[in-house]
């Protein structure tokens, strides 16, 4: 429990405590280790930044990569041809998907390579 | 400060952009924010760590471009979502052995051959807060910050900052009281 003398005492040290907090952070700022140079901090937030970049080049790749497959594929059910025709379409369909599939795997490896780097 | 107030002022500078200005802003920072972190964290070498990646991760984003003010909230911002995502890990791990962990529990206030002095007092009595209070006292004593731009940061309403600080100092009274007293 806090008695009346406890009290004062307390306000006593409150009163101290803005030059006592000065005091800290002058000793704290003093033990403060020298920055690493600054151009060495800009080097890392570049390479940073290149690789956000390539990040995202990477991942609108393998979007773009996807989308001729998806085109096809929309353009069956919009369309379908009649019997006759089915076969060579059909076989249109798949060298295309393979061409897409082929690319979008790849650069969606390179994507999460890049990610996990 | 209010939020207009903020706004106001952060618009009102104009953003630095120029080379100059980003290193001067990183020479000024750079201490002001490990000093910070040391304090809140407990771990200088924690601390210095944060403070490196937040600079990166500040010139690599928009952040860079912002008006001092603003660029500064957004670096502290970085640091303490860093400081939190190290400390979670650090807690998954529970890799400190436990004299490690007493050592970064106060890494100057408790050696045995340093005198007692009054600001040796202060660090102990400071490190013997718990987290919260650390952060609040440090920001708004030592950085100067306004209630509302530590609410900001450290996701609390301003009324609220207010209360809290208030008795954290009450705290920190007493801590500096039964230090005295050893």
């Amino acid at each position: 429990m806090t008695t009346p003398s406890d009290a004062t005492s307390v306000e006593r040290t409150e009163a101290g405590i803005d030059a006592a907090l000065r005091e800290l952070a002058a000793t704290t700022f003093a033990e403060a280790p020298s920055p690493p140079p600054f151009a060495v901090v800009r080097l890392f937030a570049e390479r940073r930044r290149e690789e956000a970049h390539q990040r995202r080049a990477l991942r609108g790749l393998a979007l773009a990569s996807a989308l001729p497959l998806v085109a096809v594929g929309i353009a069956a059910l919009v369309a379908p041809l009649p019997a006759s025709d089915a076969r060579g379409f059909a076989a249109l369909v798949a060298a295309f998907g393979a061409a897409a599939l082929a690319a979008s795997a790849g650069a969606l490896r390179r994507w999460i390579a890049a990610g996990r780097g | 400060m209010d939020e207009s107030a903020d706004a106001a002022s952060a618009t009102a500078t104009p953003p630095a952009r120029t080379e100059a200005d980003a290193e001067a802003f990183y020479r000024a920072e750079h201490p002001r924010l490990w000093a910070y972190l040391t304090r809140a964290c407990r771990d200088r070498a924690m601390a210095e760590e944060i403070a490196q990646e937040s600079f990166v991760r500040l010139l690599a984003s928009r952040g860079a471009t912002l008006a001092p003010e603003a660029r500064r909230g957004y670096l502290y911002r970085i640091a303490e979502n860093l400081r939190i995502d190290l400390a979670r890990r650090r807690t998954r791990e529970r890799a400190a052995p436990v004299d490690e962990a007493e050592a970064i529990a106060a890494p100057d206030a408790d050696r045995a051959d340093a005198p007692r002095s009054a600001s040796r007092t202060t660090a102990a009595a400071f490190a013997a807060l718990d987290e919260r209070d650390r952060r609040l006292v440090w920001l708004a004593h030592v950085e100067e910050w306004s209630h509302a731009e530590i609410g900001r940061l450290l996701g609390y309403a301003t009324a609220s900052v207010k209360v809290a600080l208030h008795r954290a100092r009450r705290r920190l009274a007493e801590r500096i009281e039964e230090e005295n007293r050893k």
